[in-house]
């Protein structure tokens, strides 16, 4: 018997060995209602929000409350989402007083006043030329298509595959803020997309009110194990 | 007078039966040096110097063996110990007692290996080359884990960081062509041919047998190139306990006090956990019966690599007729670090042994847990559990023929869990059954002879088969083999033999094998081997259709047929006490050899598997071991590799130059032992061509073309120092990769990742227990 003994505590090692603890604190920040960008068939797929009264445009599905273009005359909204790329409502984006700092990594918690910003800060605003998203497999092949019939693609549809192994999926420049769509990088495949975890604050459309943001995560608090993400995770609060 | 004469052979005879019956001698075996006793020697005695119809005995916890005498004559004896060279002598029945001292087997020439025959056999006496990495050298050498230890030690063996996790390389081989075993076990759960590695239990090893080349004659499909066969210990004392403890430095802080309340709270905390491990390995024997457990329990941290420099892909021309010149592409995005796993796991294995003259049966289990802890923000990671179970018997019908059967088995499951939510899920179960029943013989003179015939079934489920739903898919093989092992004299002696592979998805098949060893003196052997290799498509490269999130396809081909290789070696060995050298050269032919290519259609790149053309091999490799002075040993191998190209284009990620060098320095005083051991492996620079797409300017269309990717050479510098007191505890400082080698390049492309995964020098501490001998030593005080 005594020369079972260790035998019996190496498999007590064993069960009491290896174990994952769940002891993380709810998420009190917010996420996403649903996934933007090229995912759900449409490439131009923004999703507007308003910041001051928290209303969502678009939620539902993609161009639904408003269509790509008509956001420019709209004021009623202040950042927007199309997967990870962002826009404020300012420059080629909207007709707002928008824009967007960056506060540098981390220090989400400890900017809680408006007087810790910058005396003259440099709001970056939305451009057209320095930000691109991704091709929805049916926008694209209807882009091809149409190259193809203009004459300024050689061969055929088949010829111009959606994804490329080593460049990545096909991209198409958009208007959007270059400074917020920093707050995430896409690399891949397999798909990582790794925050930034700097803060920034937002100027509303008005140009009255101030948010800070920091995006968090792809991924929504309680995403299904194999859910494909975008329902992205961020902190968002009023600076006064 | 008559009765005197009665009464006086009376009392002499009474007193020869007293003296042979109740005398003894006590022979006392220890280390030379420390003068440590050796625990579980096997002392063989007889009283004729041919040792026929011998005794046997082990020593006990001092050491000490009790030889009951025989007769009146000299008695002889042998004395074997596992790591030491045998001893012989003899001494009078007068004597009453006896210290004897053995050394250890720095050389390595006694010992047994099974691997290239299936059946025992001292090496030097094995038609077959075999290379041996001795479990308690390893782990002298302050080798963490056995893929540390196989990369330092085996030339041309190559353990790599790719996507899905470990990618090994030997020959010009991918894992794909070696196969792994335990005791003569294959184990399942494979990625491209690699298992979890963190399986095997560095502290439970005896031995590891490599045998390079072809052996598919014995072990069937996958040991087309390699065969590394892990033989895991078994005591022989009766009672034994070695634990241990290890701590390393960290590879990286990732993320410094992680809040509860931080979103990724879970994430940072497990990428950050402790570079421990620690082991226990107790066994105990009782007459007939053996047991023998091995714990093991390791945890490591993750941690990223970099890149400083863009991406930069160079276009030959050699390559790429079609192009007009070379062309350099530099990626406008920085490089992303790479990140390597952090990992936690334990592995537990329980051994039943019951042994008599003709008959022995052997229960075995395992298990195996291991959380595997990426640097990828997508709140899961993944977690594996293995179950292994078996029993093997033995029976010798009569002393020229014994009949073995043993049925294996082996579970395999991974799961994706989740980092937020105690939460998993199954991604992937694997099970292998096997059954084997195998007749060995060696009732004609000189001959020993093997039949075997083994079935293999093998069921793997995946979501990756079809839409994304569990679904099984299996293979089932059933071979018969039958091998021949001829010792014609002391210096000739050939080896033949054949197996038969019938499956319903291929059909029949047939892989013959010769091996011939010719040894012109003791010192010298010249052996040169035949053998024919296969390798059965496996179920994901028969099965596999997986769209990854529309980007890709990775498809699988019911079409695909096996490959099969043509292997040829010649060797050289010479050896005396302080030197051996071994060389061969090898050639190695593949037909049909099964590849993955990109292929476009449909809108999408398709990953498909092929048979395609046929590749060759050819190579050179050669160990050196010299022992030096008595405290100086000198262990050295080289490898060279050069692999044919494919239409101008090398796809083989081998390095041409492959070298491991070790230098080990002992000292031994009384009760007390010093071991330092340097050793450096090197691999050379590899070229080879990854396939891509390129567009031209002023053409919007890509074309299929290859990048060449130029890697550098480099070496990696382990040290470590133990010291070892009264035999009962031991303690080692080290370091590893100790000239701080960083990569400046994670490889080519986001395909591809080709470099060493370090994070530069790291210093560790580790002690170790014989809880066994302390507590008897504290008993003693008492």
């Amino acid at each position: 018997m005594k020369k079972l003994i260790p035998h019996i505590l190496l498999f007590a090692l064993l069960l009491t060995g290896a174990c994952t603890k769940y002891d993380a604190a709810p998420f009190t920040g917010q996420h996403l209602p649903r996934k933007s960008g090229y995912s759900t068939g449409v490439t131009f797929d923004w999703l507007y929000i308003n910041l001051r009264t928290g209303e969502y445009f678009n939620r539902e599905r993609p161009n639904k409350d408003i269509r790509e273009g008509e956001q420019k005359e709209r004021t009623d909204w202040d950042i927007a989402f199309c997967g990870y790329v962002m826009r404020t409502n300012s420059g080629t984006s909207g007709n707002g007083l928008g824009g967007a700092i960056d506060m540098g990594y981390g220090g989400y918690r400890s900017l809680t006043s408006l007087s810790q910003l910058p005396k003259n800060p440099e709001w970056v605003v939305d451009t057209d030329k320095d930000v691109s998203v991704v091709w929805s497999m049916r926008d694209w092949t209807h882009y091809v298509s149409e190259q193809i019939l203009a004459g300024n693609f050689a061969g055929k549809v088949e010829d111009y595959p959606w994804f490329d192994p080593n460049k990545g999926p096909q991209k198409t420049l958009t208007s959007a803020n270059p400074l917020l769509s920093q707050s995430m990088t896409f690399a891949g495949p397999p798909p990582v997309y790794t925050p930034s975890f700097h803060t920034y604050v937002v100027r509303t459309a008005d140009g009255e009110r101030f948010f800070k943001i920091q995006i968090i995560s792809w991924y929504d608090a309680n995403v299904q194990i194999g859910d494909e993400g975008g329902k992205i995770s961020y902190y968002c609060d009023e600076l006064k | 007078m008559r009765i005197k004469i009665i009464l006086l052979f009376l009392f002499t005879s009474l007193f020869s039966y007293t003296f042979a019956a109740e005398k003894a001698v006590r022979i006392t075996v220890l280390e030379t040096g420390t003068e440590q006793p050796l625990v579980g020697a096997y002392v063989e005695y007889a009283d004729n110097a041919e040792l026929k119809d011998p005794k046997y005995i082990v020593t006990n916890g001092d050491g000490v063996a009790n030889l009951p005498l025989l007769s009146a004559k000299t008695h002889y004896y042998k004395i074997s110990f596992l790591g030491f060279i045998p001893l012989t002598g003899s001494f009078a029945p007068a004597a009453s007692s006896k210290t004897v001292f053995m050394k250890a087997d720095v050389m390595g020439m006694n010992e047994i290996v099974v691997t290239g025959s299936r059946a025992a056999h001292p090496i030097k006496y094995s038609a077959v080359t075999t290379q041996i990495l001795g479990g308690k050298e390893l782990v002298e050498a302050g080798y963490s884990n056995l893929q540390q230890a196989l990369q330092q030690e085996t030339p041309g063996l190559n353990i790599q960081k790719v996507g899905f996790g470990n990618e090994i390389s030997m020959q010009g081989l991918d894992a794909r062509h070696v196969l792994f075993l335990m005791d003569g076990e294959r184990m399942t759960g494979d990625m491209a041919g690699n298992l979890d590695y963190e399986r095997f239990n560095l502290h439970a090893i005896d031995r590891i047998e490599i045998v390079k080349g072809a052996s598919s004659t014995l072990y069937g499909s996958r040991a087309a190139g390699a065969v590394i066969n892990l033989i895991t210990k078994k005591t022989t004392q009766p009672l034994t306990i070695d634990a241990g403890v290890r701590y390393g430095q960290m590879n990286e802080r990732n993320y410094k006090n992680p809040r509860k309340d931080d979103f990724l709270y879970m994430y940072e905390k497990n990428a950050d956990h402790q570079n421990v491990q620690s082991w226990v390995s107790a066994g105990f024997k009782a007459g007939k019966f053996t047991s023998q457990t091995d714990v093991w329990y390791s945890q490591t941290d993750a941690f990223n690599m970099y890149q400083h420099e863009h991406d930069r892909k160079v276009y030959p021309q050699e390559a790429n007729p079609f192009l007009p010149h070379d062309i350099i592409i530099t990626d406008v995005a920085p490089r992303p670090p790479m990140g390597i796993e952090g990992t936690q796991h334990i592995s537990a294995t329980q051994k039943l042994f019951f042994d008599t003259k003709n008959f022995k049966l052997q229960i075995y289990g395992g298990t195996f847990f291991m959380n595997t802890f990426d640097l990828i923000q997508d709140m899961t990671f993944s977690q594996a559990a293995n179950w292994s179970a078996g029993v093997k018997a033995s029976y010798n019908v009569k002393d020229w023929f014994s009949i073995n059967v043993s049925m294996h088995s082996d579970f395999y499951d991974r799961y994706k869990r989740h980092e937020r939510i105690d939460h998993r899920q199954k991604v992937y179960d694997s099970r292998i059954l096997q059954p084997r029943l195998t007749i060995t013989s060696d009732y004609l003179d000189g001959h020993s002879m093997i039949f075997g015939v083994e079935h293999i079934t093998d069921d793997l489920t995946s979501d990756r088969f079809v839409n994304r739903k569990m679904t099984t898919r299996s293979l089932h093989e059933t071979e018969y083999f039958l091998q021949d092992e001829w010792t014609i004299n002391p210096q000739w002696m050939i080896s033949a033999g054949i197996r038969t592979n019938f499956s319903r998805a291929f059909g029949f098949m047939g892989m013959p094998k010769l091996a011939v060893k010719y040894s012109p003196t003791d010192n010298w052997s010249i052996r040169t081997n035949y053998s024919m290799g296969y390798r059965s498509p496996s179920i994901k490269e028969l099965f596999f259709n997986w769209d990854h999130l529309g980007m890709f396809q990775i498809k699988g081909n019911e079409f695909l047929q096996p490959e099969k290789n043509h292997y040829f070696s010649v060797g050289v060995e010479y050896n005396n006490e302080r030197f051996f050298v071994s060389t061969t050269a090898y050639g190695n032919w593949f037909k049909d050899k099964i590849e993955g290519v990109w292929r476009i259609y449909d809108m999408q790149y398709n990953f498909e598997y092929k048979n395609l053309a046929s590749q060759r091999l050819a190579g050179v490799e050669a160990l050196l071991r010299w022992h030096l002075w008595d405290c100086v040993t000198l262990n050295a191998t080289y490898s060279y590799v050069d692999v044919s190209k494919q239409d101008g284009v090398q796809v083989n990620t081998t390095s041409p130059h492959a070298a491991t060098g070790s230098l080990d320095y002992k000292l031994n005083r009384k009760n007390y032992r010093l071991n330092a051991v340097f050793s450096a492996s090197y691999m050379g620079s590899k070229t080879f061509d990854v396939q891509d797409r390129l567009t031209l300017d002023g053409d919007n269309q890509s074309h299929e073309a290859y990048f060449r990717c130029d890697l550098p050479s480099y070496v990696l510098c382990n040290l470590s120092v133990s010291q070892t007191f009264y035999n009962k505890v031991k303690l080692t400082l080290g370091v590893d990769n100790m000239f701080n080698y960083v990569p400046k390049t994670l490889g080519s492309g986001i395909t591809m990742f080709n470099v060493p995964a370090t994070p530069g020098a790291r210093f560790w501490v580790q002690m170790e227990f014989k809880i066994d001998n302390l507590v008897k030593a504290l008993k003693r005080k008492k």
